[in-house]
């Protein structure tokens, strides 16, 4: 019986050990991942211009002229499709979905997009997946 | 002094290097032969940080190197 009894706490000790270890982990895991997250908005803030900079405190998404047609593309801070080309009206016609590789935190996978629009676009584009769209306006 | 700053997981990671030192820019050439192998695309920035250049080496008037991963279509 004592034998038992000291299995059973042995055992509780264990799985304690286990799972205050396993919170200590996910704990760690969360604050690297926030960290990452401010450290690549950082970085994408301070590759904005004035004008994305506002647009992207003030609606969460910021505008870009691609390098090569001139084409204006609205970039929103989430996943997965947010990248939209609009016409000159303000309609989007085409959404396009193209990341870089890894792991990145969506701050650097925001100012990927703006830097490939900006500079090598039709390298960019020749890689992403497009989506015709019609008849979608968006504001503002 | 110039900075390549690379992205990855924990957002990036920065590595800073003097082009007029031979020891230091030959380290950072290196580095960006690796990083261009690899994928990696390069946009040189000077001064205003919003407007840059894709290059395929060291820029000498460049005071950052952005290397953002190969592309893919989602």
């Amino acid at each position: 019986m004592a034998t038992i009894i000291e299995f059973l706490v042995r055992l509780k000790r264990r799985v304690g050990e286990a799972v205050t270890g396993s919170s200590r982990a996910l704990a760690s895991a969360l604050r690297d991942r926030s960290s990452a997250n401010e450290r690549a908005l950082t970085l994408l803030e301070e590759h904005l211009s004035d004008t994305q900079r506002s647009q992207f405190a003030d609606h969460g998404f910021f505008e870009v002229f691609g390098s090569q047609s001139g084409a204006r593309y609205r970039i929103y801070q989430r996943r997965p499709v947010n990248v939209f080309e609009l016409n000159s009206d303000g309609w989007i016609v085409r959404s396009w979905c193209f990341y870089p590789i890894g792991r990145l935190p969506l701050g650097d996978v925001l100012l990927a997009q703006k830097i490939a629009l900006e500079h090598f676009e039709r390298d960019a584009l020749a890689v992403a997946n497009e989506i015709r769209t019609f008849g979608i306006r968006v504001a503002p | 002094m110039q900075i390549l700053i690379v992205m990855d997981k924990r957002g990036d990671s920065r590595h800073e290097f003097d082009f007029a030192d031979p020891k230091s820019r030959a380290d950072a050439e290196r580095m960006f032969r690796k990083l261009a192998g690899d994928g990696y695309g390069a946009i040189a920035f000077s001064g205003d940080n919003s407007t840059g250049r894709r290059v395929d080496s060291l820029d000498p008037t460049a005071t950052r190197t952005v290397f953002i991963p190969r592309l893919v279509g989602g």
